[in-house]
């Protein structure tokens, strides 16, 4: 079974703000108390690109920084980047579908390139110079568990540092009907070979999961009812073993069909 | 040089007609599929479009009823072309529905259906009739993948990879990196890119769409031409007479919707293809070109396969026969190299009679007869998105 180290965290939700803060909130440590959260705007972008920025790809470059900075000397040509949204960017659709029911139409080129799934990773890789390979996948429930898969695949087969992004940003209230109203949350994952870099401790995927425990389990409940969705559960439950620091395992749907085997 | 991923059964649906035998007699022609606009929805833009016809009146059966939507029934089409259906299930009964996966690359899913109830209803002064169910099977990014794993009720890993017009492309090398580390045996594969209002009006608001079919590396090319399309492969370790031999990808770190002029980003894709599939690049035969037909891009990937390579190979984009289909382009290149390598055919750059002289490419203007034994085919997307698949005769 493959083990990949974790070299880099990075966090940002209501409450969670930063792998420190979140860490201690998970582990029980420190209280939850989630407020509005900005993204902080990024000095690494050219000012029109940090213009034209929109959530998802703002709260992506926010939790990737955080990682990138905390990994330091990491060389970026030997990074790759897994991006990962169940829903994509629900501001960003709304604009759209307003314009496009509107008459006369006029669709503005910086929402329309912000509407490809992908903006995200164009944002980081240009905000940090990641000139590697990239992918953004959406599966569902599935999401992380199909993300942190193909991260295992590319460090074992590529023997690649990878950069694994999780974003899902609130879809506004009009939208409700589409996509429940949850929190916005984002984050990152720089993970290694485990021989080579491992941090916060290694992880594995393991097939053999019953299903009997949530994906918040191990979850602050505060927490875990605050955000309340599948994907976003997933990612708590994994930062919640992490953040631990003992060897656990983590579901990654709410299934159960796939769980990673967390060693501090 | 790495293992090769085979290529299983296949078929595609585009503007140019449905299944292989129809493709087949296109790529040979030199035929074009792309028609002025008339896609209903957006029948106002003056371009032209490669639309499949007969999608509006072609739902689907009652028992799939919550996945009825334009990309849906695209998807759907291709599979009930050239025994595809029946293959991928023999396929299934043969490895087992948990070792088989679905890979989808797709830009805009089933996005036209949100968009048409939202324009309904402000045509209406109501609010629209948004649907949780309808918006996971159909629009969601995943809804085609999930539509599929239903539909031959397989249990593998499935995704959907949305990396603008790269997506397709991409699925191919998820698929490969899931049956090499043994999450699966074998794979379907697929691109789905239906027309919508977004993709329409969006590439009109960025002024790339072309009034007329589009022109790739003419010297006079004015724009794209967006198409819709459905290629769907299975793939797995077991041998066939085509596979799948090298993959690379890279990004630009540049620009969200421009390239650097001198396409450094597609040359490393092409480069990491080439080293990955260990060969050098005078092995390669046939260049299957991204080729979109805007100024910008077309001379950024002509800069590219000047450095890639010192002579250049035959090439060709295809786009002026299917139009852009965007997340489905890389499935459907996929399938354009697959039938060049079958038919001893490198297809003709549609659209174009005089290619551009200061981009020093090798365009087969027509059709031409020649060996070929590797393929190399582009994809390159919005976000700086680059993807590059080598293809072989066994």
């Amino acid at each position: 079974m493959t083990r990949i180290g974790i070299r880099a965290i990075g966090v940002l939700a209501p409450g969670l703000e930063g792998w420190a803060c979140a860490r201690d909130v998970l582990a029980g440590r420190r209280a939850f108390e989630p407020g509005e959260v900005r993204p902080p705007p990024s000095p690494l972008l050219p000012p029109a690109e940090r213009r034209r920025l929109n959530a998802n790809s703002a709260w992506a470059l926010a939790v990737a920084s955080e990682a990138l900075d905390a990994a330091g000397d990491v060389e970026r040509g030997r990074i790759a980047c897994v991006f990962a949204t169940a829903d994509g960017d629900g501001e960003v659709l709304a604009q759209s579908l307003d314009v496009l029911a509107s008459r006369p139409l006029a669709l503005s080129p910086t929402l329309f390139h912000n509407s490809v799934f992908n903006a995200p990773s164009g944002y980081v890789s240009i905000a940090h110079g990641l000139t590697g390979p990239s992918t953004t996948i959406c599966a569902g429930h599935r999401t992380l568990a199909m993300a942190l898969a193909e991260c295992i695949d590319q460090v074992e087969a590529e023997a690649r540092a990878v950069l694994c992004v999780l974003v899902d940003t609130a879809y506004p209230g009009r939208l409700a009907a589409l996509r429940a109203p949850v929190p916005s949350f984002a984050c990152a994952l720089l993970v290694e070979p485990a021989a080579a870099m491992a941090t916060h401790g290694t992880l594995a995927l393991a097939y053999d999961a019953t299903g009997s425990t949530p994906a918040t389990a191990g979850v602050p409940p505060a927490v875990a009812a605050f955000f309340g969705d599948d994907t976003v559960s997933a990612a708590l439950g994994l930062l919640a073993v992490v953040a631990r620091g003992e060897p656990a395992s983590a579901p990654l749907d709410a299934r159960g069909s796939s769980a990673m085997r967390y060693t501090p | 040089m790495s293992e090769p991923l085979y290529i299983g059964a296949s078929s595609w649906v585009t503007c140019c007609g449905d299944g292989r035998a129809a493709h087949a007699e296109a790529l040979a022609r030199g035929a074009s599929g792309l028609a002025a606009n008339d896609f209903a929805p957006a029948a106002e833009l003056a371009t032209a479009v490669g639309r499949v016809q007969d999608l509006e009146r072609t739902p689907l059966s009652a028992a799939f009823a919550e996945y009825d939507c334009r990309n849906n029934r695209l998807a759907l089409r291709a599979l009930g072309c050239d025994g595809l259906d029946g293959a991928i299930r023999a396929t299934v009964a043969r490895v087992g529905a948990a070792r088989v996966g679905v890979f989808v690359g797709t830009s805009t899913s089933g996005i036209l259906s949100t968009e048409l109830l939202a324009r309904d209803a402000a045509a209406r002064g109501t609010a629209p009739a948004f649907e949780r169910r309808a918006y996971t099977h159909c629009h969601n990014m995943f809804a085609t993948a999930r539509f599929l794993a239903a539909w031959f009720g397989v249990e593998g890993p499935s995704l959907a990879i949305s990396t603008a017009c790269s997506s397709s492309a991409k699925a191919f090398i998820s698929a490969r990196r899931a049956i090499r580390a043994g999450r699966c045996d074998a794979a379907i594969v697929a691109g789905v890119d239906s027309l919508a209002l977004s993709t329409l009006y969006g590439f009109h608001a960025l002024q790339l769409l072309a009034t007329t079919p589009c022109r790739p590396f003419a010297a006079d090319r004015a724009g794209i031409s967006i198409g819709e399309a459905a290629a769907i492969v299975c793939v797995s370790r077991e041998p066939a007479d085509i596979a799948l031999i090298g993959a690379g990808e890279s990004s630009d770190a540049h620009h969200m919707s421009t390239p650097p002029p001198d396409g450094a980003g597609a040359r490393r894709a092409m480069i990491a293809a080439l080293d990955d599939a260990g060969i050098a690049p005078d092995a390669i035969d046939y260049v299957n070109l991204h080729g979109t037909g805007t100024p910008a891009n077309d001379a950024a990937e002509a800069a590219a396969m000047r450095a890639t390579f010192a002579t250049q190979p035959a090439s060709s984009s295809t786009k002026g026969a299917f139009g852009h289909a965007l997340g489905a382009a890389g499935a459907v290149e996929a399938m354009v190299a697959i039938q060049a390598l079958r038919d001893g055919r490198a297809p003709a750059n549609v659209g174009t009679t005089n290619p551009d002289p200061a981009l020093g490419l090798a365009i087969a203007t027509a059709p031409r007869a020649m060996a070929l034994r590797h393929v190399l085919s582009n994809s390159f997307g919005f976000g700086g998105s680059n993807c590059a698949l080598v293809f072989a005769r066994t």
